[in-house]
């Protein structure tokens, strides 16, 4: 527990100094000893809160399954709690984050401000690949997804890819809505840390046999 | 899509075509604010959705003086509006307008006062908006926004 000294260290409003005696606190010392993951004070100020995001966002989808255990979420409703969580954190990031951006003319420029802007500022890269068949379907493709980058590099734990591509899918999900888009987002990992949100248009949805087949079937009622 | 009017001032803030958030200054006569904010509101869909013809820049969001300013002496004795009246528009990319009233005998008020209003009214709305225990499509019933609105209105 860091000391009272500390503390109002890190609450510091000016940049991220290094930990006064030279050691990480204990959480991220654990995920530096499993290896493959970049230390934030050897990076600079920035990727520090990116790394409160990834554990606050490991922690609330480990919460959400805990709670599940306990009884007080049906089982099974652990994905669709995450994803509306996700879906009115995007509303109010997409209103903070449009304030001051020129109008849209059209979807095409709505997903491309999905894939540059907002994904930059939520999880500091853009989407490295953006397909659309111009009717209403758009595959998004990041090649080193930030949330799924210290768990594997292959196919190691892809059966729980699914549990942390929910609150994002639901980020997607709600920033859309709230520029005029219904949507269905569904994911797909084939092979980490890749991530496939697509997007589908509110007329019609393909039915995913993948890992994400719970995400998708969850929206129908 | 929710509307905002600010006439007299008031404000409304419309969703969808349904109100957020009403306030008028003088109060009794709300109901004809009301009246006149939504007859306003075709003309904002007719602004945003104007593609091509350079009625308002397209990717703006302000929308400027959306009628000529209509007069409202009425033949009787009383008249309730004494003063010409002009409304101003303001949609945002997530669809939310705002309508502005404004009494033109007021200080006549510059094209940039009303933008930086908008621009505060917007800034606000965000606040709402990342607030937790707000749903949007409700109501505003957020004190901040309410005194932000109070000391906007004359």
């Amino acid at each position: 527990q860091p000391e009272g000294g500390e503390a109002a260290d890190l609450c510091d409003s000016g940049p991220m100094k290094s930990p006064p005696d030279g050691r990480f606190p204990p959480r991220l010392a654990a995920a530096q000893s499993r290896g493959g993951f970049e230390s934030p004070w050897v990076l600079g100020e920035e990727m520090a809160d990116e790394a409160l995001f990834l554990l606050l966002h490991n922690e609330m989808v480990s919460g959400v399954y805990k709670s599940a255990e306990q009884g007080e979420v049906e089982n099974g409703r652990c994905i669709t709690k995450l994803e509306n969580m996700g879906f009115r954190v995007g509303q109010g990031l997409i209103e903070r984050f449009t304030k001051d951006t020129a109008r849209f003319k059209d979807e095409l420029d709505i997903m491309k401000f999905i894939c540059k802007d907002f994904w930059t500022a939520v999880f500091k890269k853009q989407i490295d690949n953006l397909r659309t068949n111009h009717q209403g379907i758009y595959v998004l493709q990041d090649n080193k997804f930030r949330l799924l980058t210290q768990m594997s590099a292959g196919k190691q734990y892809l059966e729980h890819a699914s549990k942390y591509l929910a609150f994002t899918c639901g980020l997607i999900r709600g920033g859309l809505s709230n520029l005029g888009i219904k949507s269905i987002v569904t994911a797909e990992v084939s092979s980490m840390p890749a991530f496939f949100p697509k997007g589908i248009g509110v007329d019609d949805w393909i039915s995913h046999t993948n890992i994400h087949g719970t995400i998708s079937s969850q929206w129908v009622g | 899509m929710g509307w905002i009017l600010v006439a007299s001032a008031a404000v409304i803030l419309f969703l969808q075509n349904y109100p957020l958030y009403i306030r008028s200054v003088p109060t009794e006569n709300e109901l004809k604010f009301h009246y006149m904010v939504h007859t306003s509101l075709d003309v904002v869909d007719e602004k945003i959705s104007a593609m091509g013809k350079a009625l308002v820049d397209q990717r703006e969001l302000y929308l400027g003086l959306l009628y000529p300013t209509e007069d409202y002496k009425s033949p009787r004795a009383k008249s309730v509006f004494p003063n010409q009246l002009c409304r101003y528009g303001y949609v945002t990319n997530s669809k939310v307008k705002f309508v502005m009233v404004v009494d033109s005998s007021n200080t006549a008020l510059r094209d940039n006062e009303i933008r930086s209003m908008f621009r505060k009214l917007h800034n606000s709305y965000t606040d709402v908006m990342c607030n937790p225990f707000y749903n949007p499509g409700d109501r505003i019933q957020s004190r901040a926004f309410d005194g932000m609105v109070t000391s906007m209105m004359i």
